[in-house]
C-alpha cells in the first residue's frame, strides 16, 4: 500500500526537478527526508529487539535472575511480522469450502504457544496416538468458561506431533450467530456441529474434534469440576462408525480452573443471549481484566485410539451399540482426568 | 437417441444461451423455445414461440411437435419481481407446465427445472456445507424462498407420479450477470455495499456459460434428482469487495432479514429481499452429486467469476454489448435470409 504512493511522490519531484532547479532540490531534500522514514519504519523493529535484548541481559546481570523472558518476545516479534507479510496477501488467499485460512491460522501459533509453554505449561502424553494422515474424531472433555481447551488441544497437535496437523473443531450452532466471533472461528478452521459437515470433513481425511458436552460442560460450576456431563445422544459415536475414523479420547486436566465459576447470572445470560453468564472470583468484578485465564497446570493426555474401520456401518443405526461405544469413550476420558489430576501437583504446579 | 427439446423461458439470457448450445448438439433433433418477450439475438435453428407458459398452449405444443425433453427455464430465482408476480411465474406457471407434462398419452421422457441455491435461503443452523437434503427442514425465511420451495415441491409431486419421466432439478448457484439483473449483480455494481456487521462470509458462484452447459448436460443425461451446482472453491465477501473496489460497509445488525433490505432500499441501494441473510451467513452449497452424476463439473470457479465480474464492471473486457431490441430485430431480419442462403 505505502510503495505506490511513494512511487507516485517520486515521480511528481521527478517532474517538479526538471521545471525549477529551487524546487527540485527542495524535492530532493523531501525525497531524502522520506527515506530515512522508510529505513527507520524498516530498522526499527529489529532496533527495537535489539534494545530488548540488551535490556534483558543488563537486567540478568543486574539481578541475576530472568526478568524480561527472550524467547517470549521473539515470539511475539514473528507474530507481528508475520501479520504484516500476510496483510501483503489483499484478497489473493484461498480458504477452504468452510472458509479455513490455514496460513492465517498458522500465524497466530506463537501466541498460542505462548499461552501453551509459558502460561499452562501444558504437559502433554500420547500424541503419537493421532495418526500423521487419514481421518480421526477427536473426543475432549470440555471446562472452562471460554474454549481455551480445543485451542490449547489444537497447539498441542502442532506442536508436538512428529507431523503437524490441524484440527477441525466442531462448535454450537450459536456461536456463529456472534458478529467477529463467527469469522474468527470459521478462518481458523472449525465449523458448526452438524452430522454433514463433520462426515464431509472425516471423507476429506481430516482431524475432527468434538466436545459432547457442549455448553453443559464449559458452563458448569466449580463444585462439578472434572466430572464431566452426559455424552449428548451419541451422535460423534454414530459418525465414527459411519465414516469408519478411529475414535481418540482426550482427557484435559487444568481447563476447569482458569476461570472457576462460582456462579451463574441465567437472567443476565438471556439478556445477552449467552448460554451462561458467568460469575467467577475476578468476573465480572474487574470487567475486561477478570477474563485474563488463571495459570493453572495443565496436562493433555492422547488415549490410544478405538478403531472403528472394521466394524459394519448399519451399527450405525443400533442405538444400544452407538451409546455403548460412547460411553466407553467418555468412561476412558473420565478416568484419564482423574489419573492426570493425581499425577499433578497441585493446581498451579 | 435424437431428442425434440422445449425450453422454456427462451428469451432469458440463459435460456437464449442454452438453447444456442443445444443447436449445436447433433444429437437434438429439434428445438423449440418460447417465451413471452422477444429474444434479445437471433437463433440458428431454435423455433422460437411467442406465448406464455398457459396450460391449453403448452399441452397441444407438446403433443403436437412431440416434444420428449423439456426444460423449464422460465423461473425467476433473483428476488427481484413483486411477490405476486414472482409467484404467478415461480409456481402457477411450473404448475402448467407440468400439468403440460403430465398424462399417460404426454411424450415427455425428460423434464429439467431450473431452480436456485437461494431455496436454502441463509441462516444460522444451516450447515457449512450445504446438501440437497436440507432444503425445506425449517420454515422459509423469505418470499423467495417459500415460493422456490413451493415450486420444487410441485416438481417432486409430478416426479413421484410420472415415473416414466425422469425429472431433474437443478440448483443453481448465484451468478453475477448485469443484464439478467440477478440479486447479486445488482448488488455488487452499486459503489456502496452494506452488509452485517461482524460477519465476512463464504460466497460461492457459478459462471453463466457453466449455468448453460450444466443445463444442457442435466437435460441431456440419464439421471433424475435434485441437484446442486454451483462454481468450485469459496470466496470471502471481503475479497469480493476488495476485487470489485466497492465500498464496503459492514454496519448492519446481524441476520437481517426482509425488512432491513426494505430499509437499505429506501436508501437507493439495490438489495434484494434475501440478499442480507446471505450476506451474513454467507451460502456454499456441495455440487459434487452433480459432479458425480453427469460426469462434469463447473469449468470457472467462484473466484474467477468474481474477477471476471470486476473486468466487466471495469470495461477492460470484451463484454457482450447489450444491444437494443430495435436494432436487435433489425440484424435478426438480415441474418435469416443470409443464413438460409448459406444453407440451402
Amino acid at each position: 500500500m505505502a510503495q505506490p504512493k511513494a512511487k507516485r511522490r517520486n515521480g511528481r519531484a521527478a517532474v517538479e526537478a526538471r521545471s525549477d532547479p529551487l524546487s527540485g532540490a527542495l524535492a530532493g531534500a523531501r525525497r531524502e527526508v522520506s527515506g530515512r522514514v522508510r529505513r527507520f519504519q524498516r530498522e526499527a523493529p529489529l532496533a527495537g529487539l535489539q534494545a530488548v535484548g540488551e535490556l534483558a541481559s543488563a537486567l540478568r546481570d543486574a539481578t541475576g535472575r530472568e526478568v524480561i523472558d527472550l524467547a517470549a518476545m521473539m515470539q511475539i516479534a514473528q507474530f507481528a511480522y508475520r501479520q504484516q507479510e500476510l496483510a501483503q496477501r489483499g484478497a489473493e488467499y484461498e480458504v477452504d469450502e468452510f472458509g479455513f485460512d490455514a496460513e492465517w491460522t498458522e500465524s497466530l501459533l506463537p501466541l498460542f504457544q505462548l499461552m501453551y509453554e509459558r502460561w499452562w505449561r501444558v504437559e502433554s502424553s500420547g500424541v503419537q496416538n493421532v495418526p500423521a494422515s487419514g481421518r480421526a474424531l477427536l473426543v475432549s472433555n470440555h471446562a472452562g468458561v471460554l474454549p481455551w481447551d480445543g485451542a490449547m488441544i489444537k497447539t498441542a497437535l502442532f506442536r508436538e506431533h512428529p507431523e503437524p496437523r490441524h484440527a477441525r473443531v466442531l462448535i454450537a450452532e450459536f456461536f456463529f450467530g456472534l458478529p467477529g466471533v463467527a469469522d474468527f472461528l470459521r478462518r481458523t478452521g472449525q465449523t458448526m456441529g452438524h452430522p454433514e459437515d463433520t462426515r464431509h470433513l472425516l471423507e476429506k481425511e481430516e482431524l475432527v474434534l468434538v466436545f459432547p458436552e457442549g455448553v453443559k460442560g464449559t458452563g458448569k460450576p466449580w463444585t462439578e469440576r472434572y466430572r464431566l456431563r452426559r455424552f449428548g445422544r451419541g451422535g460423534f459415536a454414530q459418525l465414527a462408525i459411519r465414516t469408519g475414523s478411529p475414535l481418540i479420547p482426550i482427557s484435559v486436566v487444568g481447563s476447569e480452573e482458569t476461570y472457576p465459576m462460582l456462579g451463574n447470572i441465567p437472567r443476565l445470560a438471556r439478556m445477552f443471549n449467552l448460554p451462561y453468564f458467568p460469575v467467577t472470583p475476578f468476573f465480572p468484578w474487574l470487567g475486561p481484566l477478570g477474563v485474563i485465564p488463571l495459570p493453572s497446570r495443565w496436562r493433555i493426555q492422547f488415549h490410544e485410539a478405538i478403531p472403528t474401520s472394521d466394524l459394519d456401518p448399519e451399527l450405525a443405526e443400533d442405538q444400544h451399540f452407538v451409546m455403548n461405544l460412547s460411553d466407553r469413550v467418555r468412561d476412558t476420558i473420565q478416568s484419564g482426568v482423574i489419573e492426570n489430576l493425581r499425577k499433578r501437583r497441585s493446581v498451579f504446579r | 437417441m435424437n431428442s425434440r427439446v422445449l425450453v422454456t423461458g427462451a428469451a432469458s439470457p440463459l435460456g437464449a444461451a442454452l438453447g444456442r448450445r443445444l443447436e449445436q448438439r447433433e444429437d437434438v433433433e429439434a428445438i423449440f423455445g418460447l417465451d413471452l418477450v422477444d429474444p434479445r439475438a437471433g437463433f440458428e435453428r431454435l423455433e422460437f414461440v411467442h406465448t406464455d407458459t398457459r396450460h391449453s398452449v403448452l399441452v397441444k405444443l407438446i403433443r403436437e411437435l412431440e416434444i420428449d425433453t423439456v426444460i423449464h427455464c422460465a423461473t425467476r430465482c433473483e428476488g427481484r419481481e413483486p411477490p405476486r408476480l414472482s409467484h404467478e411465474t415461480n409456481v402457477i406457471g411450473t404448475m402448467n407446465v407440468l400439468a403440460a407434462c403430465s398424462g399417460a398419452a404426454s411424450p415427455v421422457r425428460r423434464l429439467v427445472v431450473k431452480s436456485s441455491v437461494a431455496v436454502y435461503g441463509a441462516r444460522l443452523g444451516l450447515p457449512g456445507l450445504i446438501g440437497e437434503r436440507v432444503a425445506g427442514r425449517r420454515p422459509p425465511g423469505t418470499v423467495l424462498e417459500r415460493e422456490l420451495l413451493e415450486m420444487e415441491q410441485l416438481v417432486s409431486e409430478h416426479a413421484a407420479r410420472q415415473r416414466d419421466q425422469a425429472v431433474v432439478t437443478v440448483r443453481l448457484g448465484f451468478r453475477l450477470n448485469r443484464t439478467e439483473a440477478t440479486a447479486f449483480a445488482r448488488a455488487l455494481s452499486a459503489p456502496v455495499l452494506l452488509s452485517a456487521a461482524g460477519f465476512d462470509p463464504r460466497l460461492q458462484f457459478l459462471a453463466d456459460n457453466d449455468a448453460a452447459e450444466g443445463l444442457e448436460r442435466a437435460a441431456l443425461g440419464e439421471a433424475g434428482g435434485v441437484f446442486n451446482l454451483s462454481g468450485n472453491g469459496v470466496v470471502l465477501l471481503s475479497q469480493v469487495t476488495k476485487a470489485l473496489r466497492l465500498l464496503w460497509l459492514p454496519v448492519l445488525p446481524p441476520g437481517s432479514g426482509e425488512r432491513v433490505a426494505w430499509v437499505v432500499r429506501r436508501l437507493g441501494l439495490p438489495v434484494a429481499a434475501h440478499l442480507p441473510s446471505l450476506l451474513t451467513y454467507g451460502s456454499v452449497v456441495d455440487s459434487r452429486a452433480f459432479v458425480s452424476t453427469f460426469g462434469w463439473r463447473p469449468r470457472q470457479t467462484s473466484r474467477e467469476v468474481v474477477r471476471q465480474f470486476a473486468a466487466e464492471l471495469a470495461g477492460e473486457a470484451g463484454t457482450v454489448p447489450v444491444l437494443e431490441p430495435e436494432l436487435e430485430r433489425f440484424l435478426r431480419q438480415r441474418r435469416r435470409p443470409a443464413s438460409s442462403h448459406t444453407a440451402g
